[in-house]
């Protein structure tokens, strides 16, 4: 029992390397079942009518791009089939070659730059700068990421405010995110927002999606996974599921390891002080 | 494998962060060095471009000289480097300060306040119920104004299992976001990189 709860460091790093890397090189195909959350989501998306603006968030780095960038992907792979004009902004300063990079793997590429979609580059200010944006989009986003004009381009035609935009779609993994978003944006113009959290983000952006101030989200790569099924799209977060459930049992299994013994030794011990008092007692009882 | 230099670069750039788990080598220390010293390269660059487009060009071509009085406080932050004049950096400091927690304080006031209080207290299905009741149960563990005793302390011990399951639904989560940063490294080594993935 012992020697479950002292597997050296070394050990576990190899054995999850081989549980990561063996069905991502041979896949298992393990179930991916349709959350409500991302259901809502796609469906809010489908809502949308052919030439609608939307505005999407590239609010992340490559640092957590492994999570969100395949959010990214299959929300953007739904708005190209569903034919709506894209506005690509970004709060986060690595942003704009993301956007940049997303644009050119999706259906994207085949657009028309500054007509179907554009991307607007960052604005600095955090949660001061997503107000500033809700009140004057092109005041704040004053160029493109190249630098020439934003109102130069025909989808920012009639674009002003918030009020102008049909959806908000953000995917973030921190601060300015959806919270944001939410504060400085559907508070006072009540703009429809999607959202693309990393897993661990789920359970502080819950209950914005609970009050129905977010109106879908998705969450780590098992939502981004969901999403590109019900687009239709299989691509890398599907290819990873199998790799992230079994991970997920591998640890489960380590938690198991190294606690039954300590549950076990702690019972002993618990029943051995019980039998010494029992016995204590008894002798007591008898002088 | 991929003859493309730049995913050779991030192949071994990877692997040198990764080789930080066997121990501390001079390769992580590389990779480190260059990641942080891009990084902040990148910001600075990305930082000017927002004074240029926000600031400067309105000022030189539509002639807005209104962009001097924030530039102007911009360039007093710096005075903090100066013995004797270092003073001067608090009141850019203090228009910060204040510009933000306005912002701030106006919206969450209705979005995190108003809306959510009136989102709990709305009971519609039995999810609801329960969101009322662990809410109630959370808030009551940290009232700290007297003890609740006898039947009335069962409350706040629900309030501390609602919180420890809260806890370990967020560690659950940790976990799966952290497997999942994991696996997109060892997609791109074998996939993009190697080219043994399909």
């Amino acid at each position: 029992m012992e020697r479950l709860q002292s597997i050296p460091k070394s050990w576990i790093y190899v054995i999850l390397l081989i549980v990561l890397a063996g069905p991502l090189l041979r896949p298992i195909g393990i179930p991916i079942p349709i959350s409500s959350d991302i259901r809502k989501s796609f469906e809010a998306v489908d809502s949308l009518a052919p030439g609608s603006v939307v505005v999407f968030g590239f609010d992340y780095s490559p640092g957590s791009a492994a999570e969100m960038e395949p959010q990214a992907m299959a929300i953007l792979e739904h708005l190209a089939e569903k034919q709506v004009k894209v506005i690509g902004i970004s709060f986060q300063a690595q942003g704009p070659e993301m956007a940049t990079k997303a644009f050119s793997a999706t259906s994207w590429a085949e657009k028309e730059y500054g007509v179907d979609y554009v991307n607007l580059g960052y604005r600095a200010g955090g949660q001061a700068a997503v107000a500033a944006f809700a009140t004057d989009i092109p005041g704040t986003f004053s160029t493109d990421y190249t630098g020439k004009p934003s109102s130069s381009f025909p989808i920012m035609q009639g674009i002003k405010t918030a009020a102008d935009i049909d959806m908000i779609i953000t995917i973030a993994p921190g601060q300015p995110g959806p919270e944001d978003y939410v504060r400085q944006v559907y508070g006072t113009y009540k703009t429809r927002i999607i959202a693309g959290v990393p897993a661990v983000a789920i359970t502080q952006v819950a209950p914005y999606v609970q009050a129905g101030q977010i109106e879908g989200i998705l969450g780590g790569l098992p939502g981004a996974a969901e999403y590109e099924i019900l687009v239709e799209k299989p691509g890398q977060a599907v290819a990873a599921m199998d790799a992230q459930s079994l991970a997920h049992l591998l640890i489960i299994v380590l938690i198991a390891f190294r606690n039954i013994p300590s549950f076990f030794k702690a019972k002993e011990a618990r029943a051995q002080s019980m039998s010494g008092s029992a016995q204590k007692a008894g002798r007591g009882g008898r002088s | 494998m991929s003859l493309d230099f730049g995913i050779w670069v991030e192949g071994l750039v990877t692997i040198a962060m990764l080789s930080y788990v066997w121990k501390e080598n001079p390769f992580y220390r590389i990779a480190e060095h260059l990641y942080v010293g891009i990084s902040a390269g990148h910001a600075v660059v990305m930082a000017w471009g927002n004074i240029r487009d926000a600031a400067v060009k309105p000022m030189q071509e539509e002639g807005q000289l209104v962009w001097i009085i924030p530039i102007l406080l911009g360039v007093l932050l710096y005075s903090r480097y100066f013995k004797g004049i270092s003073w001067i950096a608090r009141y850019p400091v203090a228009v910060m300060v204040g510009i933000g927690t306005g912002v701030a304080v106006r919206g969450a006031i209705h979005g995190d306040f108003v809306q959510q209080i009136s989102a709990t207290i709305s009971v519609g299905s039995v999810n609801d119920i329960l969101l009322l009741v662990f809410v109630i149960a959370s808030l009551s563990y940290f009232f700290f104004s007297r003890e609740l005793k006898g039947p009335m302390g069962t409350v706040p011990q629900l309030g501390r299992t609602v919180l420890m399951v809260a806890f370990g639904a967020a560690f659950g989560t940790t976990v799966m976001g952290r497997m999942a940063l994991l696996i997109g490294r060892i997609q791109f080594v074998l996939g993009d990189w190697l080219g043994i993935m399909k």
